[in-house]
């Protein structure tokens, strides 16, 4: 008899200033990434609106969101936004705001605190090409953002794959979804508390959360 | 080569039903292949159908569809795998489905008109790299129904300023919706594991049975490394015709300057543009012929439009160097 699988891998890895907390998208024992096709995936259990699921219980809805993602993707989602100028004090936000790169065709959008209606296109067209990255950031309280700098950042992947690069960035936390995975880095406390509302989430899909290795926590550096 | 060997089940006949073909009419509507008769289960399939000679075929109420699709599965592969050229090696009518289920068969395109000197014949083949940029209505992809409003497409330039490799194959994805399909072939990018040749796919797991990272495997990866050759060599087309379209620019400038006469750059500038947009609607329109000469949709489909979009695009290239040459004629 086949035993049932029902383990949902969350790695797990903590340098001290930062948690970070790597989402399997697939079912698994968390002993190793499983190979495709052996378990199921979060697809098959959570229908096709999974990732933003997941993502509901990593974002706060009560700060400044910071969405990098592609044009077509951004546009896909009708949000729009204001052009954005090159550093904004997030406190003023109150409507959504884009920085848009013609020649590579990406976008960092800016979307104001508490915008259900932004927030949920974010949750649900985020990550939706698994082959390149997204990142969502959120705003630390009384933060003054150099979008610019937001966006050089996103562009290079050895900065963002680089966990002593994410914890020296201006962001309450950093969520990154690549290669079917979503990754987030957060203050060891607020951690706690994202872990807990996976572990709910997992409930309530008839999953338990098991640890993942420690080498999923967050992207793998550019070898 | 090789011939398609197809096992037989003891006890089973084999036997052929070629679809008849009503009169030619002009091209339209979407493209759905001659695979009608896929849709009712315990048929034989015009895609079996299309890799036998004419005289056999498969008897439906003595097949079950299981076995069906295997044979159809070993036909595929034999047909892949001789050393015939896969565009020429299909024995299918082409042809489209109207709505009312008639099939009328294809004109194939046009043909490609003379070039000017070899830069000329450099930059055609640019044009028939134009396939690449545009996307096409595709109904099923290797025999199974897609949603509708999906679309195939074979590049997006807007992967390759974003650090991303270009090394997706193709995309089906449907109008509206965050759903999408491709096949990739590159390496794990991160530390996820997966097969070189895989599925990277998001919301289609239902409806294609591959989840995402999925390995290709049998008929899938033999078309996947064809698909990838046939892509590859559109790519440098593509770029190749840019090249030297801005070198024959630069050329036609500075003979103008040395003549003090406006003709050459002007010629010149009209060849360029009338090229690029001829061989656009020329590519545009050879994937809708070659689509339709496939005996399916899906990398039949896809493989096919490629070769269409080629012919298409250089004879639309070709067409605007004649444009030119017929407004400057000295």
């Amino acid at each position: 008899m086949t035993e049932r699988i029902d383990g949902w891998p969350v790695s797990v890895l903590s340098d001290g200033e930062r948690t970070y907390l790597g989402v399997f998208d697939r079912l698994g024992d968390g002993r190793s990434y499983p190979a495709s096709d052996t378990v199921p995936t979060l697809e098959e259990i959570g229908g096709d609106d999974w990732s933003g699921e997941v993502l509901a219980q990593l974002l706060p809805a009560e700060r400044v969101w910071a969405w990098w993602t592609r044009t077509a993707v951004h546009r896909n989602t009708g949000l729009g936004g204001e052009r954005a100028p090159a550093a904004v004090d997030v406190s003023t936000i109150s409507r959504p705001l884009v920085r848009r790169l013609l020649l590579e065709r990406m976008t960092l959008a800016i979307l104001p605190a508490a915008d259900s209606g932004a927030q949920a296109s974010v949750l649900e067209w985020a990550g939706v090409d698994t082959d390149l990255a997204e990142q969502v950031w959120t705003a630390p309280d009384g933060a003054r953002w150099n979008l610019d700098e937001i966006v050089s950042w996103c562009q290079v992947p050895e900065q963002w794959r680089d966990r002593s690069s994410v914890t020296r960035q201006p962001a309450e936390r950093i969520v990154t979804l690549f290669d079917s995975q979503i990754f987030c880095a957060l203050a060891p406390p607020a951690a706690k508390e994202a872990m807990k509302r996976l572990e709910t989430l997992a409930r309530r899909w008839g999953l338990r959360v098991v640890p993942g290795p420690p080498e999923y926590a967050w992207v793998a550096p550019l070898r | 080569m090789g011939e398609p060997s197809i096992v037989v089940p003891a006890g089973k006949q084999v036997r052929v039903e070629i679809t008849p073909l009503t009169t030619p009419t002009p091209l339209f509507g979407r493209v759905h292949g001659i695979c009608g008769a896929e849709s009712t289960p315990g048929q034989c399939t015009d895609l079996i159908s299309a890799y036998m000679r004419p005289g056999e075929a498969l008897d439906p109420s003595l097949l079950s569809q299981a076995q069906l699709i295997e044979v159809e599965n070993q036909m595929r592969e034999a047909a892949l795998t001789t050393n015939d050229h896969l565009l020429l090696g299909l024995r299918a009518t082409p042809a489209i489905e109207e709505v009312s289920g008639r099939l009328n068969p294809i004109l194939a395109p046009g043909s490609v008109g003379p070039g000017s000197s070899w830069l000329s014949s450099m930059g055609g083949l640019g044009g028939g790299g134009i396939y690449q940029l545009m996307s096409f209505p595709i109904a099923r992809f290797n025999g199974i129904p897609l949603p509708m409003g999906s679309r195939i497409r074979f590049a997006d330039p807007g992967r390759w300023f974003s650090g991303a490799m270009e090394s997706r194959l193709f995309t089906i994805s449907v109008d509206g919706t965050k759903k999408y399909f491709s096949w990739d072939a590159h390496f794990p990018v991160g530390n996820k594991p997966h097969d070189f040749f895989h599925v990277n796919q998001k919301g289609m797991a239902s409806v294609l049975g591959q989840t995402d990272h999925a390995a290709l495997t049998g008929t899938a990866l033999v078309q996947a490394k064809q698909l990838r050759y046939l892509k590859i060599g559109g790519r440098i087309f593509l770029v190749v015709g840019v090249v030297i379209d801005t070198v024959q620019l630069g050329a036609a400038g500075y003979e103008s300057y040395q003549t003090g006469s406006a003709k050459p750059v002007a010629k010149q500038a009209v060849r360029t543009a009338t090229g690029w947009a001829a061989a656009w609607a020329g590519a545009k329109a050879g994937v809708v012929a070659g689509g339709l000469a496939g005996v399916e949709t899906g990398p039949g489909l896809v493989l096919t439009a490629i070769g269409g979009g080629l012919i298409g695009g250089v004879a639309g290239y070709f067409g605007g160097n004649w444009i030119a040459d017929w407004l400057f004629d000295d």
